[in-house]
């Protein structure tokens, strides 16, 4: 496969994200400037221009009509995807560290850094789907993290939970509507802070990256973990692949340390694991910086990374991805 | 829903500018042109001015492929959104100074990754773990230190070495002249013959230069055009190559004919020894032979820029083994017709034994001043044993005659074949 190099960016990448069909990729950096492509052939579609602080998050609801971000100007704001228009600022006492829709994109979360005297919190808004609609600026639920800060946080299917990861390894399962604490597992090691939180089609589970170098797959409605794929390098992303059973890991030497580290012992390769089997099948080499995020795309023909390097990469998965199968499965086929 | 994919440019070639160097054009620039081409691609010219100023004409072949495709109706429009923001305003389709295509990577997933990669690894891990393990021994004491940091080497010389320590030696040369000198009579005893008679001289190079030469192979017949690269890469074939050196002409920069090549390991080296001995050379140069005389008149390295090792009449049919006294001792030789080529092959030795057979040469020239006796024969013989790769050699008798029957011209003087010899050894053989 050959991928295709998007260099729009003058910093590093922080967060990259398919849109639902597939055909435009969204990608931040700590530049402050939102980018547009076409997943097809790599153009850029167009920029988002606005924040005043290094990005740190993005998501696009799942008709491709309304972006949010987040950053370290303290501020989240909506966008029209088509005009790169603004269309909703809030401002928050400290910067936001992750915005995520919900399936049906009527909601939005943002969870928010602890600093200055703030505690993390996490923090909802409904949406209305309209370009033209005045959004809302209270929001509709609130939920404090006081035991220890949320760096990522999803909405389960159907909306029913709001399931967070924390910097000390945990993972908390909170009640969406209430925002009532349900359940706190600790699948990571303490104090090893859970980098990245990516759900399945369905999201009925969900996948967490953590620094202690693994990745967990685990369910939304009890929080049990089914998976565990081994790494060497703290991780800082994690996907799940649809149409194949894989997951993708990303990561590499923490970024203070790349000076220090060839881009062959860095390990900046995006990692392919067998979902079932949590065998490693093969690494996808080309970034000279870690791996700071790795998006699927929804419909599963290719996903791109986004590196501390400041490029994304687009790789479309060509025929040895799609016909790859263990053993037992190929068996499987025959009978 | 179809879409156009242009496939190319397929020729994108840059006229030089300076063809466009005209002042006519110099103000308005052509508008571009499209020609359509019998193979159904097209030809697009545009001319436009680079950021140097200079005015371009860029020729590009496309061709077009229309690929039908189905999409999703919502891709579709969004295909057709118009661009915003920092790409307003651009033409349709990658920019490159945003969008570039990578290399091309090969992806294939296995089962059983991991392990291949843990085994290369596993491995290298292991080499290293070899490498902590060797263990630190002193050849002096045998102790856990470096040699050079023993605290005896000034007073003992390494274990195994004849004449171990200063006053060993001196006691041992005291008796042996005694022994000489009452024997023998007048007949003057050099020190480095007073041990046994094979005793070995002083050697550039140091004393621990023969701990090297075992693993050390000396190559012969190289190519003047090799470089040590090659040869590197030619004997790795057969074990770790710890130093490669090619004698090379000071003034022409060209390889002189040999070249010495170590190894880690002897067993690698004696391998290597049995595999490319007389295996071709580089076919890149064959030497044109220039008639013997010629050769004496170039200087002795041309003879080992020519020697050859094809078969045990080498002597006959092409150049000799290695400069030596036979074709000073038939002058009739010097008038040969050049002697026919047939590919240069390696010639490998080790340096050891070369070094051995030089150094007995050296003590039989040096006794070459003393009346032929009793020691000249033992000394003669010595070496004769030392080289056991001559002993096949059907030219041997004339060396035996040679050594044996040959009288000395007159005291001080040294035979013709010996000059030679000991000037080819000088300036050739002492490594």
């Amino acid at each position: 496969m050959r991928p295709i190099l998007l260099s729009g960016h003058e910093r590093a990448l922080t967060q990259v994200k398919y849109s639902k069909d597939g055909d435009i990729i969204f990608s931040v950096a700590k530049d402050h400037v939102v980018c547009a492509w076409y997943s097809v052939n790599g153009e850029r579609l167009g920029t988002y221009h606005g924040h005043q602080g290094a990005l740190w998050t993005l998501d696009v609801d799942p008709t491709t009509t309304l972006l949010a971000t987040g950053g370290a100007d303290n501020t989240m704001r909506l966008w029209e995807v088509k005009t790169g228009r603004l269309l909703k600022t809030w401002d928050f006492g400290s910067s936001i560290k992750r915005v995520e829709f919900s399936e049906d994109g009527t909601q939005l979360l943002g969870v928010t850094e602890k600093r200055m005297g703030h505690l993390s919190t996490i923090v909802v808004y409904d949406i209305k789907l309209d370009v033209e609609a005045e959004q809302a600026s209270e929001h509709s639920l609130r939920i404090v993290c006081d035991e220890a800060k949320a760096t990522v946080a999803g909405f389960s299917y159907l909306s029913k939970f709001i399931i967070s990861g924390h910097e000390d390894g945990s993972v908390t399962q909170w009640d969406a509507k209430t925002g009532e604490r349900l359940k706190e597992t600790f699948p990571h090691d303490a104090d090893m802070q859970i980098t990245d939180l990516q759900w399945s089609p369905d999201r009925t589970y969900f996948i967490t990256a953590c620094k202690d170098k693994t990745a967990k797959l685990v369910t939304a409605k009890d929080l049990k973990v089914l998976k565990t794929y081994v790494a060497d390098t703290p991780l800082n992303s994690a996907a799940i692949t649809p149409v194949k059973d894989y997951v993708i890991l990303g990561g590499g030497q923490a970024a203070m340390d790349v000076t220090t580290t060839s881009a062959r012992q860095g390990k900046f390769e995006a990692r392919f694991y067998h979902k079932i089997f949590e065998e490693e099948i093969g690494r996808v080499r080309g970034h000279f910086g870690p791996l700071n995020y790795v998006a699927v795309s929804p419909q599963g023909t290719g996903y791109c990374s986004g590196g501390e390097d400041g490029y994304v990469r687009v790789h479309h998965f060509d025929k040895p991805y799609f016909d790859f199968k263990f053993e037992v499965e190929r068996e499987n086929d025959n009978i | 829903m179809s879409k156009v994919a242009a496939q190319g440019p397929e020729a994108a070639k840059r006229t030089d500018w300076a063809e466009d160097e005209d002042e006519d054009l110099a103000t308005a620039l052509p508008a571009p042109q499209v020609t359509k081409n019998k193979d159904g691609t097209e030809t697009i010219t545009t001319y436009f001015i680079r950021e140097d100023g200079k005015k371009v004409k860029r020729t590009q072949r496309i061709r077009k492929t229309v690929i039908k495709e189905k999409v999703n109706p919502r891709v579709a429009e969004r295909k057709t959104w118009t661009k915003f923001g920092a790409e307003k305003s651009k033409p349709a389709g990658p920019q490159s100074d945003t969008t570039t295509v990578a290399e091309n990577i090969i992806f294939r997933p296995m089962a059983g990754w991991k392990a291949s990669g843990a085994e290369k690894a596993a491995a290298e891990d292991k080499k290293t773990d070899q490498l902590k393990n060797v263990k630190i021994k002193c050849r002096i004491c045998s102790g856990d230190h470096f040699t050079t940091k023993c605290p005896f080497k000034d007073t003992m010389a390494p274990e195994g070495e004849p004449g171990a320590g200063a006053v060993d030696l001196d006691v041992d040369a005291g008796a042996d002249t005694a022994g000489t000198l009452g024997a023998g009579g007048s007949s003057y005893v050099p020190p480095h013959l007073r041990k046994g008679g094979a005793g070995t001289g002083e050697r550039m190079g140091g004393k621990y230069g023969e701990k090297d030469d075992l693993a050390t192979l000396r190559v012969t017949n190289v190519s003047e055009m090799a470089e040590e690269q090659d040869l590197r890469e030619m004997f790795e074939r057969f074990g770790r190559v710890t130093r490669v050196f090619l004698a090379k002409d000071r003034e022409t920069g060209r390889a002189k004919g040999f070249a010495f090549v170590s190894y880690q390991e002897r067993s690698e080296a004696a391998k290597a020894c049995e595999k490319m001995d007389g295996s071709s050379a580089d076919s890149g140069t064959t030497l044109a032979g220039p008639a013997r005389h010629d050769k004496l008149a170039a200087g002795p390295e041309a003879f080992f820029k020519q020697t050859s090792r094809a078969s045990p009449n080498a002597s006959d049919s092409s150049g000799p083994n290695l400069p030596s006294e036979r074709d000073f001792a038939h002058p009739e030789n010097n008038n040969r017709p050049p002697a026919p080529q047939h590919g240069k092959r390696y010639r490998i030795r080790w340096v050891a034994d070369f070094r051995r057979r030089h150094a007995a040469g050296h003590a039989g020239r040096k006794l070459a001043k003393t009346p032929p006796g009793d020691v000249v024969a033992a000394s003669s013989d010595s070496s004769r044993e030392s080289i056991p790769e001559d002993a096949p050699r059907p030219t041997d008798h004339v060396f035996a005659h040679l050594e044996h029957g040959e009288e000395p011209a007159a005291e001080g003087q040294v035979p013709a074949s010996r000059r030679v010899r000991r000037w080819l050894e000088d300036h050739f053989l002492q490594w």
